[in-house]
């Protein structure tokens, strides 16, 4: 009998689709007649949703306080490239992403102590926790209100020569390049033992206990993997914009990945991305239409009621059963 | 409790904000948070949340989180992003000595409304009918439903209940907070914190978590102003650890 | 042959109700011990203490001679205690497989492992553990069926299964035939002989035709005690569970 992982019907096809997908993405976008700057932050908007996704798509925990991670990654990576401490990009990535997570291991241990709801409040209170921490008693890292500028453009060191990637393609690809493997990590996790489990967690976490899991470790594994995550994504951000801004540890991004991640979908790893791309076009859009300028934070609050009421699976996860139903019918 | 908490907060300011400045009188400014709060509250539950009570407890943080900020992007739509402001009223303004300390008199007059408040709602929840119907509904509401009692409106009066109290809180809170649509987010989270630091699921607890975090946002400001804000997050964290159900709270509601 | 499961004087209080009352019971392994009573008995309780599932408030548990009493519900079931519940309890949004795997995924790879980079192929006798799940249960037919569109009588054998394929030397089953039509009991008691070579089980049930039928010992509870025990025949003979049963006002 060949078991398959579990809640998974898709193969390689779908890192497949990505790789051809990141490829077109900036023609695509310039098409549109966007830059493809554009295209690297819903990059590493989705990247973060990566995470997001594993901790509430696959494992069922909603936490409000992503964001202390995507904050505390990008100003730890920042800071050690801004001080040349460790001058080397990826390096610099590595340990912000590593402090991210020791941060998730240290937040997980408590938060989940508490399950659904006082769960989720706790998150964004912690969320809340590292935002004042950043924004005063540490200011003299942080920069507080102003940031962290002078981050330095991404490049790759290769022993004689070293790649520069700092014009927007370059900026593009190593992002891209960096999401495809955070992506391909990301799949061989839920298709795994370890992510059978982390879904079992999210359909019926007191049966899976009572089975023989110990429930609380899986749990506190996915988040600290979903802090990486984002702390990975933090890193990349003050790369991108040659700065750091204070406003990645604030309350209104944690829910904004939230949000993405719901209208994109969540439990299918790509929604995040899609979310992403919603939210910054319906954002860059609307805001040229002179009537609606303002309101377009609205229309995507009513988008997110509408598909959570209605479509729950999300963009994604809608075109997905949409796609399944259609094969049956044949 | 809801995450919707916060924007309830901001729509009471403004509703209480509206009427004030077209009446001068806070009295009606009070009214007219509470009454278009309660209002606002029984047609979101009617419309939205009651769909939501068989789906699962993060469908409905998500709904009200959406819900939460649909009603500040409404208000910054409709009232513009300036701050409004909402002066003290006549017969509040000056400050009282209390031996030592100089003290305004408005903000003891809102412990006074404060306190009023929160005798209502604990008459309301613990002594009326439509309190003890909830209260059951809560622990179990297909036998309450068995029991031939509307739980859906009960349920009803009660979320707009509370929205009404938030939407009060948010207008009582107007003079001291500047009215904006952004100024709920943080007293969402205060709350929470608020409820975790004085117990879970307990009236009292609530009571006696306010009393606490505002002591120690108000020391940490004298003797280490960087973490006062912080230092309330801190104090949450280390309740959390030490004693997980709160000061007040009941082990084991989760 | 040695006990499988010694209780000794096992008490749970909720506040001012005593829910099990000093109860003892000593199972010896590879037999089949039915479990019943009037309604509140407290054979439910029991049941959760002997799951792990609560603690109690004073007496003790062992299993093959380890003191499990206050273990919880995962390192009992670790240990080789698995539970079938009267309500069922499956992952309704993963087919019927999937739902197996679960329980087979904690038996062969203990509570935790890190495995996220690991295959299933590469746990060990995890194929052959499901599919022999599936084909005790029945249910092999409906393997890539979504648990949560299964029939009544499908979903309880789910329910069973999953216990079944937590590899337990002692499988607790709270009802199994809660609901079932008479053609759907028949089989699941048929289901039962089947186990009992490989189990030993423990059974609470309502229905006296199953109990009588299969149980080597019966334990008679009520009011949160023991009442009798014996073999079937020395039950039916008992004056005590006459009266319990027949003569018996609630207090």
């Amino acid at each position: 009998m060949i078991l398959r992982p579990v809640g998974d019907r898709t193969g390689w096809w779908i890192e497949g689709a990505l790789a051809l997908f990141l490829v077109v993405f900036p023609a695509l976008l310039a098409l549109c007649g966007v830059g493809t700057d554009l295209g690297t932050r819903i990059l590493i908007l989705g990247l973060f949703g990566i995470g997001v996704d594993l901790l509430f798509g696959y494992t069922g925990l909603l936490s409000f306080g992503q964001a202390a991670f995507y904050g505390t990654g990008g100003f730890v990576t920042a800071h050690l490239l801004v001080t040349h401490v460790i001058p080397n990009s990826l390096g610099a990535l590595a340990i912000g992403t590593l402090v991210a997570a020791l941060f998730g291991a240290l937040i997980g241990s408590l938060a989940l102590r508490q399950v659904g709801l006082y769960f989720a409040m706790l998150t964004l209170a912690f969320g809340q926790l590292f935002y004042f921490v950043e924004n005063s008693p540490l200011r003299a890292y942080t920069g507080s209100e102003n940031g962290l500028p002078g981050v330095p453009k991404p490049s790759l060191w290769l022993g004689g020569t070293t790649i520069d990637f700092s014009s927007s393609v370059g900026t593009y690809v190593f992002v891209a390049v960096i999401y495809f493997v955070g992506f391909f990590i990301a799949r061989r996790i839920v298709r795994s033992p370890f992510g059978a489990v982390l879904r079992a967690i999210r359909e019926n976490p007191e049966r899976a206990q009572a089975v023989g899991h110990l429930v609380s470790r899986y749990k506190l594994v996915a988040f600290t993997i979903a802090a990486a995550y984002g702390g990975l994504a933090g890193g990349l951000l003050g790369m991108f914009q040659g700065y750091m801004p204070p406003e990645a540890f604030s309350i209104d991004q944690s829910g904004e990945i939230i949000v993405m991640t719901v209208i994109g979908g969540p439990g299918t790893l790509i929604g995040p991305l899609v979310g992403a791309a919603v939210w910054t076009f319906l954002r860059q859009g609307l805001q040229d239409v002179d009537v609606i300028a303002g309101i377009w934070k609205l229309i995507l609050g009513l988008i997110f009621i509408l598909l959570i009421t209605f479509f729950r699976r999300g963009l994604v996860g809608g075109a997905v059963s949409l796609w399944q139903r259609v094969r049956a019918a044949r | 409790m809801n995450f919707a908490h916060g924007g309830l907060f901001t729509a009471g300011a403004y509703a209480g904000w509206l009427a004030y400045s077209r009446t001068n009188s806070y009295v009606f400014g009070i009214l007219s948070a509470l009454v278009v709060v309660f209002v606002l509250g029984i047609v979101v539950e009617r419309v939205l949340i009651r769909h939501y009570y068989a789906r699962p407890k993060e469908d409905q943080i998500l709904v009200t989180f959406g819900l939460g900020i649909v009603l500040v992007e409404t208000v910054r739509a409709l009232f513009s992003g300036q701050t409004k402001l909402v002066p003290t009223p006549d017969w509040a303004t000056g400050a009282v000595q209390l031996a030592d300390l100089v003290y305004p008199q408005y903000r003891i007059d809102v412990v006074g409304i404060v306190a009023l408040t929160l005798l209502v709602v604990w008459i309301i929840i613990f002594k009326t009918r439509l309190g003890l119907i909830v209260r059951a509904g809560i622990d179990d509401s297909l036998i309450v439903e068995m029991l031939g009692i509307d739980i859906g409106r009960a349920f009803m009066l009660v979320f707009a209940l509370g929205a009404a109290v938030a939407g009060l809180a948010g207008f009582v809170d107007a003079p001291i907070l500047a009215v904006n649509p952004d100024m709920g987010t943080s007293v969402l989270v205060q709350s929470f914190v608020v409820i975790v630091i004085g117990g879970v699921g307990s009236f009292g607890g609530a009571i006696v978590g306010g009393l606490v975090a505002g002591e120690i946002v108000s020391l940490t400001s004298v003797f280490a102003p960087d973490w006062a804000q912080a230092a309330l997050y801190i104090a949450m964290a280390l309740v959390l650890i030490l004693r997980p159900q709160g000061l007040l709270g009941v082990v084991g509601r989760s | 042959m040695s006990a499988m499961l010694e209780v000794r004087d096992l008490t749970k209080r909720f506040g001012g109700l005593t829910a099990v009352d000093g109860v003892s019971l000593t199972i010896e392994a590879g037999t089949i011990t039915a479990l019943i009573g009037p309604n509140g008995a407290g054979k439910s309780t029991f049941f959760k203490l002997l799951a792990g599932e609560i603690a109690p408030t004073s007496g003790d548990i062992s299993f093959k001679g380890e003191r499990i009493t206050g273990y919880g519900v995962t390192r009992t079931c670790q240990l080789g205690i698995g539970k079938s519940h009267q309500i069922t309890q499956i992952f309704p949004s993963l087919n019927v497989t999937e739902n197996l795997m679960i329980p087979a995924l904690a038996a062969r790879r203990g509570a935790f492992r890190g495995d996220m980079f690991g295959s299933m192929r590469r746990v060990d006798g995890l194929a052959a553990l499901v599919e022999g799940t599936l084909a005790a249960v029945g249910l092999a037919d409906r393997a890539g069926m979504r648990a949560g569109d299964l029939a009544y009588g499908e979903k309880r054998r789910l329910e069973i299964g999953l216990a079944l394929a937590t590899e337990p030397e002692l499988l607790l089953l709270d009802e199994p035939a809660a609901g079932m039509s008479p053609s759907e009991t028949t089989e699941t008691v048929a289901l039962i002989q089947h186990l009992r070579t490989r189990v030993t089980i423990v059974i609470v049930e309502h229905d006296m035709d199953v109990v009588f039928g299969l149980a080597d010992h019966i334990m008679v509870m009520q009011n949160g005690a023991t009442i009798a025990y014996g073999t079937p025949a020395e039950i039916r003979a008992d004056e005590r569970v006459r009266e319990a049963y027949l003569g018996g006002t609630d207090e």
